[in-house]
């Protein structure tokens, strides 16, 4: 759908906006981020898993393995105090490349 | 059949590439991504897809699992292995020892070991290093110092066979010093000898191009000298002895370093005519840079300017007015020698008819003769460093066990897995080599920089420092001293790391073990306060000494004194009566000036370092035994008392006509009145004293006691002093050093007394010109620099005692936590947790201090012969310096007492 290059810029914010609200598993993460996008927007393993353990390294997020009854142990990955910090800012920092990006390619405005 | 979550695990595990990531972290990561797939999976299932179809697409779902493994290691730079822990894996998968060398992939393995856990606590491993970096590096300092002055050779050619011959008898003892004659028959007859020559070395006058006057060390030599130190002229060649005394030009060698400061290094100087003390001496060779002449103990004069020849007359004389280096035949030694000469010397007494010369000859090694006043001190220093380094090392070694506790289950494991005792021995002594070694290089630092810093501290008076720094020598000495430091500070951590893996420490927490390094622990802790103790106790005897020297009556009012030489020109020392006149106009004008009180002259001055000793006798039986009473004497103008400050007892000062007419008059000292005539009046009274004629001999005359002068120190400020005789400055004999008594700061007037002495038509720059109580300053040099030197280690001791004792009681309040919390719930005071806390923490530090007592008080004899006024177990020094740190350990305790008190009994119990 999207080209790869244009998904990579973007991937950490999505990852840190879906953290958000609640604590989610890996393989959560990637299910929403396709439902939501209505599937324009897929994410494999190799491509998401090593950035939300990038994120982890960069005290962004944290992890804990969860066994809840009845369900298999998974890990569960939260935003932490700095993790929010870097959301508000790269969401910030997104919508004004958006408006600016559209101010350019905007055919009025050429 | 539905795949099982194992299947993934193991999938994931044989594909994805995290050999470098730390071995938790792989497999949590292997875990997670099975986990990921296998959920894949399900959903492929519960979407309809069959077995197989959901196996296959789960199966593929990551494709480039080396690309997922390098991201996954980018992504997680702090879970990666350390580069020693890949090291190590790569010394077991036997890629680095293929030569097959167990014991070298062994000690590899060890350092790599070590390495890794020095660096896992950089905090402490820092604190350890900087500590044993201080010890290591005062230590090396030290032994640097010692090692430019004691150790190393002279350097000159077979240095180990040069000696000087000294004389005992006469009233002198083990003095340097010859007759002419004696040097001659020596040089001429002794089969123990390969070369003998007579020196002496001044310093006096050298007439720059410009025409302008400075002072140069002169070395007049024997021709054979040259050889003697290897000296080979840079350019021109070496000189050769004059037959005459005297003569109108003689030939001399300058230095190169004079040579490039006042000449320009031209190649004209060959030639060239130079005015030296007066006299011509044309220039036929540049002695080497660096050449030194180290024929004085005191270190005075190493570096000689201008280098004469003595001349070859051949006279004979029986005056002990020479000194002589000699250097041994090769086989032959030092006692040889010495019984060969004095048996020449009597030969050659008896067949000259000069019999009457009591005493002997001895040949001393050079080296030995150079240091033997300050081997002592240097040696008393390099124990004191050496006190430091154990301290430091004890302080190390109380960390390591602290970390050795912290990793107690790290050494159990190792037990476990079937790692020997000696083998984890082993382990924790290459930690502490690393450490130590780490500790080393930082001192050869901290040494480099002390040596900047100890050069200001020195007494003047040590031979050789300048060719002081860190060498070969000094380099191999800090590593034996790293390594001992190692041994030191990593036993008692090793002996627990072997324990700990003898022990279960795996189910405990590693708490079973810490009874038995509490025990070490208080060990340590007791053993710093006693070093402390030692390093304290000596550096307050020693300050004490110090503030004693400087109480002395030194029997003469240095405060507002000045004092110049004055070397006379030639023609002034051939016409006496001209110097005379000069000394009586110096000082008129002098006395004229508004901020002189009174001016005089003498020959020397006390506690100047150049005083003269002469035999003296009192009565029938004295003078049967001459020889054995000595005196100081002094020779002065009239108004030296009153300049000096020394009221005359009985009697009176010196005359003018005493003076110029060469009386045979005598002021004596009091202890040499109280010796001769105790119960009678000393006035007009006839010593008897050995005067030099001048055709070079000695002879015996009376002498009339016209005055009393009180006692002064003469030559140290401390210790027995021979009596003292003050004789008139004749005309014939020189008495260069002014004494100027004045009004405010006495060196303030050195200009306008430079300004005088040019207005009186002489050209001649003043020497040695300086404040006297300076004499006072270093008289006490050599105390003052133990003392500075013994104060900077005990500080430091005390600061790391201070630290010791504040870790070891911060760590046992940590871990007495809940005990505590349990006693406040129960309701103990803060007060009593306090007490119980402080109590047990000096409790060591009291068994230390005795321990130290007891230490300080053997060891006080090493100090005893440098101590004034008071003893080496003074018990005042002692009860202060126990008192002082006792107090300096309960400030360092009542920080984590009053923080034992703030423990919360509900939180203590919550936490584990």
């Amino acid at each position: 759908m999207f080209s790869p290059a244009l998904k990579k810029g973007s991937t950490e914010l999505l990852l840190l906006s879906l953290l958000e609200a609640r604590p989610r598993h890996g393989y959560e993460i990637g299910k929403l981020i396709e439902s939501r996008s209505g599937g324009k927007l897929t994410f494999q393993i190799p491509s998401l898993y090593p950035t939300l353990k990038r994120l982890e390294e960069q005290g962004l997020v944290s992890s804990r393995w969860v066994e809840e009854p009845g369900e298999r142990r998974r890990k569960f990955y939260s935003l932490t105090r700095p993790g929010k910090k870097a959301l508000g800012e790269q969401r910030a920092h997104w919508r004004e490349y958006v408006e600016t990006v559209n101010l350019i390619i905007e055919p009025g405005n050429a | 059949m539905s795949v099982s979550p194992q299947y993934w695990v193991h999938w994931v595990r044989a594909r994805l590439p995290l050999h470098d990531l730390v071995e938790t972290d792989a497999h949590d990561v292997i875990a997670e991504v099975a986990q990921l797939l296998e959920q894949h999976y399900d959903d492929l299932r519960a979407s309809g897809a069959t077995e197989f179809a959901a196996k296959e697409a789960t199966e593929n779902h990551i494709n480039d699992w080396d690309q997922l493994g390098d991201d996954l290691l980018k992504n997680m730079k702090s879970r990666q292995k350390s580069v020693e822990t890949r090291a190590l894996e790569r010394i077991d998968n036997g890629s680095v020892t293929r030569s097959g060398i167990h014991w070298l992939s062994d000690a590899a393995r060890d350092v790599l070991l070590a390495v890794r856990s020095v660096r896992q606590e950089p905090l402490t491993s820092l604190v350890m290093i900087t500590t044993l970096a201080l010890g290591i590096g005062a230590t090396a300092a030290i032994y640097s110092l010692v090692e430019a002055v004691v150790l190393r050779p002279l350097p000159y050619p077979e240095s180990d066979r040069l000696g000087v011959i000294t004389f005992t008898g006469q009233g002198v003892e083990d003095s340097i010093a010859i007759t002419p004659s004696d040097a001659m028959d020596f040089a001429a007859q002794s089969a123990n000898l390969s070369a003998l020559a007579t020196y002496r070395s001044y310093s006096n006058t050298l007439a720059l191009p410009d025409d302008s006057l400075v002072f140069v060390p002169i070395a007049v030599v024997q021709p054979p000298m040259l050889e003697l130190l290897g000296i080979t002229p840079m350019v021109g060649r070496p000189f050769e002895a004059p037959l005459e005394e005297d003569p109108p030009v003689s030939e001399g060698l300058i230095s190169a370093e004079l040579w490039s400061r006042h000449f320009g290094s031209e190649a004209d100087i060959l030639g060239r005519e130079l005015e030296v003390a007066g006299n011509s001496v044309i220039v036929v060779g540049v002695v080497p840079h660096g050449t030194r002449f180290h024929a004085h103990p005191e270190g005075e004069r190493e570096r000689i300017d201008v280098w004469l020849p003595q001349p070859a007359t051949g006279q004979r004389s029986d005056h002990f007015n020479r000194a002589a280096l000699t250097q041994l035949a090769a086989g032959a030694t030092f006692e040889q020698a010495t019984i060969e000469i004095n048996s020449i010397a009597e030969r050659s007494r008896k067949e000259t008819g000069t019999a009457d010369i009591r005493g002997s000859y001895a040949v001393e090694p050079l080296r030995d003769r150079l240091v033997e006043n300050v081997r002592s001190t240097l040696y008393l220093l390099l124990g004191i460093a050496g006190f430091v380094l154990l301290l430091v090392s004890v302080n190390v070694a109380n960390l390591a066990l602290v970390r050795a506790l912290a990793r107690s289950q790290e050494w159990a494991v190792r037990a476990a897995i079937g790692g020997s005792a000696s083998r984890i021995i082993r382990l924790a002594l290459t930690e502490s080599a690393v450490l130590a070694l780490a500790g080393g290089l930082l001192g050869i630092g901290v040494a480099a920089a002390s040596l900047r810093i100890l050069p200001l501290l020195m007494p003047d008076s040590l031979p050789r420092v300048a060719t002081m720094g860190i060498n070969g020598s000094v380099l191999a000495f800090t590593v034996a001293v790293s390594l001992a430091a190692a041994l030191l500070s990593g036993v008692a951590p090793a002996w627990h790391a072997s324990r700990a893996g003898m022990q279960n420490a795996l189910k405990t927490n590693g708490r079973s073990s810490a009874g038995g390094r509490g025990r070490a622990s208080h060990f340590l802790i007791a053993a710093q306060f006693a070093l402390a103790l030692v390093l304290v106790v000596g550096s307050a005897l020693m300050l004490r000494t110090v503030v004693n020297l400087y109480r002395v009556d030194v029997g003469f009012e240095s405060e507002g004194l000045l004092t110049f030489e004055f070397l006379p020109t030639w023609r002034m020392w051939n016409e006496p009566a001209l110097r005379v006149q000069f000394y009586r106009d110096a000082a008129e004008q002098l006395e004229a000036m508004p901020e002189v009180e009174s001016v005089s002259w003498t020959n020397s001055l006390p506690l100047s370092g150049d005083g003269n000793a002469v035999n003296w006798a009192y009565d029938e039986d004295t003078l049967g035994s001459f020889g054995e009473l000595v005196s100081y004497f002094r020779r002065s103008m009239p108004g030296y008392f009153e300049t000096v400050g020394i009221p005359l007892l009985a009697g009176r000062d010196f005359s003018h006509e005493d003076v110029e007419n060469d009386r045979y008059v005598a002021i004596a000292s009091e202890r040499m009145a109280n010796l001769a005539w105790p119960d009678q009046d000393p006035l007009g009274k006839r010593i008897t004293l050995e005067f030099g004629t001048a055709d070079g001999m000695a002879e015996l005359r009376e002498v009339e006691v016209i005055g009393v002068a009180p006692d002064s120190r003469e030559v140290s400020l401390h210790g027995d002093e021979p009596p003292l005789t003050y004789l008139p400055a004749w005309s014939t004999r020189p008495t260069n050093r002014a004494v100027v008594r004045t009004r405010g700061e006495p060196t303030a007037l050195v200009p306008a007394v430079r300004e005088l002495i040019r207005e009186l038509g002489i050209r001649r720059p003043l020497d040695n010109v300086r404040a006297v109580s300076r004499n006072i300053d270093d008289a006490t040099a050599d105390s003052r620099f133990v003392l500075s030197l013994a104060a900077t280690f005990a500080a430091l001791a005390m600061l790391l005692a201070g630290l010791g004792i504040y870790g070891v009681v911060s760590n046992a309040v940590g871990q007495r936590r809940r005990e505590i919390g349990v006693r406040m719930a129960l309701g103990a005071t803060p007060g009593a947790v306090r007490s119980m806390v402080l109590r047990q923490g000096l409790g060591v530090v009291v068994i230390g201090l005795g321990a130290g007592t007891m230490l300080a008080l053997g060891l006080g004899r090493f100090l005893a012969s440098r101590l004034y006024g008071v003893t080496p177990n003074d018990p005042l020094t002692f009860a202060a310096v126990v008192t002082l740190l006792l107090a300096s350990a309960a400030m360092a305790c009542l920080l984590p007492a009053v923080r034992a008190t703030r423990i919360a009994p509900s939180v203590a119990l919550r936490d584990d």
